[in-house]
């Protein structure tokens, strides 16, 4: 079995009612890992989540992909890369359709293997931003 | 067993003395979900109610379909669209004066949608005629 030299976790938590729907996907450096690639017409339940992987088992090489997943509110665009050599240049970017929004956080205890965590959640309307004291 | 990815269930609540039936109805867009499909003849009966549904399990397709019940009152037109993207619409109209309709639209699960259209004689709130009474 192959070293995996740099990998990226995309973890996509739906904490919305959003029936998500994988519509296209693709890596433009390094290869799917398991469990599987994506498909085309996976979803991601309501209330649920997903994992994919991109990895890169070559000398020199990164990991870079986009997910491109349709909701009825629009689509939410999922993209990063990972270059090999000096990965503190990681770049990730993530857009989703108005009434939603997300929350990001990395799990990067090794630099080379690097989980990217996507909460996808409703946007907060301005009277339901009460604070708590 | 395909994924459904968008749906639409359609309660009728004929909450008058008329005998409804069913004079036209097709679905435009996906198809009837099992043992919930209208064809026309069929009857609603005085005070009672029937639940319809249409799904799609089609990658980029909505669902959209309509429903035109007939009475010694007239008709009751129904029409409904769950695009793929977009918002829901559902469009109830009695063409008699003596009739009212209602329309409450459920969107707890934006893919999935549940509408209840009450038909009420003229003079009575819906929520004054609970269903069965």
């Amino acid at each position: 079995m192959q070293m995996v030299l740099r990998s990226m976790d995309v973890v996509l938590q739906n904490n919305t009612n959003e029936l998500l729907t994988v519509e296209s996907f693709e890596v433009l450096r390094g290869d799917w890992g398991p469990p599987a690639p994506p498909r085309r017409g996976d979803v991601v339940e309501k209330q649920s989540s997903a994992k994919w992987l991109n990895l890169s088992t070559q000398e020199g090489v990164g990991v870079q992909g986009f997910l491109r997943i349709g909701c009825t509110k629009g689509y939410i665009d999922i993209s990063w890369n990972m270059p090999f050599f000096d990965v503190s240049r990681r770049t990730q970017h993530v857009s989703v359709p108005p009434p939603l929004d997300y929350l990001i956080s990395f799990n990067d205890e090794n630099i080379d293997l690097v989980v990217m965590m996507i909460t996808l959640v409703r946007r907060r309307e301005a009277s339901e931003t009460t604070a708590t004291r | 067993m395909p994924i459904v990815y968008r749906s639409v269930r359609v309660v009728l609540q004929n909450s008058t003395d008329d005998v409804m039936t069913v004079e036209g109805t097709e679905v435009l867009l996906g198809t009837w979900s099992a043992g919930l499909g209208l064809k026309n003849g069929e009857s609603l009966d005085r005070q009672s109610a029937r639940a319809i549904a249409t799904e799609s399990t089609v990658l980029q397709r909505g669902t959209e379909a309509y429903a035109r019940l007939g009475s010694v009152n007239g008709y009751l037109n129904v029409h409904w669209h769950l695009p793929w993207i977009g918002d829901f619409r559902c469009d109830a109209t009695c063409s008699s004066p003596l009739r009212q309709v209602d329309v409450q639209v459920n969107e707890d699960e934006p893919a999935a949608i549940a509408v209840l259209v009450t038909v009420t004689q003229e003079g009575t709130s819906p929520s004054a005629v609970p269903p069965g009474s």
